[in-house]
């Protein structure tokens, strides 16, 4: 063993773990003034402790910009819309028409079917629209089924979203309304999850089953009932 | 059709890549709770972590996403004993997280700026050539191979001691943990002499 090599690294390990401890308030008054008065005056620890410290902010910044990027992903993807026209187009369109009778009302919904959705709805499926809007869920409020489920991922608005949800998710289940079904575990999830921001853990449970016994494998309604209903219920 | 409760890649590439770490630190402490209980635990605090992100709590985050999230991971298997009534839980020692005696401290760090004259007290240090110096550091950083990378980011951001990080990535003792650190150091201190900008001191 070389021991001059030997010597220099044990002082740089020495140093190195002096830089820790001062960093980490591990030093007593006097220790830290011993420190400063060794960093001043010895070149080699000044050196070691510019890069040290470089170092340090080198792993916080890019460890900080890692996390914040894992947390930006998962806020952006919680605000985008679900869904996209293309394959579900026709689906898109009648949850439009939908949501559009919402939004405007019950009368301009009937003109607005009319000129547009005419050669696309059922007159069933229109039926079922027009009982929705009976059933009062035709708040002008609603902007649009990207809207409601924006509300429960931000937690807004919960008790009119519930409103909303709730009804779109018993026409949604209605056996005429298939153009729809398509929707139907989309809105019991939402209005599941709805319930349970809104402290209404059972009849998120309820939602959830109802879910479950629709589709035995929908895992993620699984999943969410015994999140909901289990050992962590009450999570901090 | 529908999305999963996780859909989210950079969350879950996270999760991933600390899956192992995290049921090793569960298996350390709670450990007479058999593992098919604390991977169910460790999934639970998955989507915890996730819904937390979700409703922005998480927004403001001023610790190391992973320190938090092996929080998570502590109080929901505590919960989970709770609720299960399990009365005699072994406890190995003790290890604290995200104490604060364990993490940098920022006042230090400033003094050490100004007793060490570091780079970022350099006159130059917006110049061109600093700029491009501290955006090989990062790289060097971002590139730093294991094991290096994984004790001294867990070190330096999430803030655990030598001892913690030997439990979580089961090194044999903290000494081990200690000398790695030691060396990786060394290491970085030799490629900064070789990018060090011409100014340096």
């Amino acid at each position: 063993m070389n021991l001059s090599n030997e010597s220099d690294r044990l002082m740089e390990n020495n140093y190195s773990e002096l830089i820790d401890r001062f960093l980490r308030n591990q030093m007593t008054e006097e220790e830290m003034q011993d420190f400063k008065r060794q960093i001043e005056t010895n070149s080699e620890l000044k050196q070691q402790v510019r890069d040290h410290v470089l170092l340090i902010r080198a792993i916080r910044e890019t460890q900080a910009e890692k996390d914040k990027q894992i947390i930006d992903s998962v806020l952006r993807e919680s605000q985008k819309p679900r869904r996209t026209l293309g394959s579900y187009a026709r689906y898109f369109a009648v949850a439009a028409s939908l949501v559009l009778a919402v939004v405007v009302g019950h009368d301009l919904f009937y003109l607005y079917s009319a000129n547009q959705l005419a050669g696309e709805l059922s007159s069933k499926t229109i039926a079922q629209y027009q009982s929705m809007t009976m059933r009062g869920v035709d708040d002008e409020d609603v902007a649009s089924l990207d809207t409601l489920f924006r509300n429960v991922d931000q937690g807004e608005n919960l008790d009119e979203t519930i409103d909303k949800l709730s009804a779109l998710y018993a026409i949604s289940e209605d056996e005429y309304v298939d153009a729809v079904d398509d929707y139907t575990t989309q809105i019991g999830m939402e209005l599941a999850i709805a319930y349970h921001k809104n402290g209404e853990k059972d009849k998120a449970v309820s939602v959830l089953e109802a879910l479950i016994a629709e589709n035995q494998e929908n895992k993620d309604a699984i999943r969410l009932r015994k999140f909901f209903i289990g050992k962590f219920l009450n999570m901090q | 059709m529908i999305k999963p409760l996780i859909s989210n890649k950079e969350l879950n590439d996270f999760l991933r890549d600390t899956r192992e770490k995290s049921l090793r630190f569960l298996q350390g402490r709670y450990s007479n709770l058999p593992m098919d209980d604390l991977e169910d635990v460790y999934q639970e605090s998955s989507i915890a972590l996730y819904q937390k992100i979700q409703t922005g709590e998480l927004s403001e985050l001023a610790s190391s996403l992973y320190s938090y999230f092996l929080g998570i991971c502590k109080n929901q298997t505590e919960k989970w004993i709770r609720d299960n009534h399990i009365q005699q839980i072994f406890y190995k020692e003790e290890t604290k997280l995200n104490d604060a005696d364990e993490n940098i401290n920022e006042d230090r760090l400033a003094d050490l700026d100004i007793w060490a004259g570091t780079y970022e007290m350099d006159e130059d240090c917006n110049s061109a050539e600093y700029q491009e110096f501290l955006a090989k550091v990062k790289e060097g950083v971002r590139n730093m191979p294991a094991p290096c990378n994984k004790v001294l980011w867990s070190y330096y951001w999430d803030g655990f001691s030598h001892k913690q990080i030997a439990e979580l990535y089961g090194m044999k003792s903290e000494d081990v943990c200690k000398t790695q650190a030691n060396r990786c150091k060394k290491k970085f201190s030799e490629f900064i002499k070789r990018i060090r900008p011409t100014y340096g001191k």
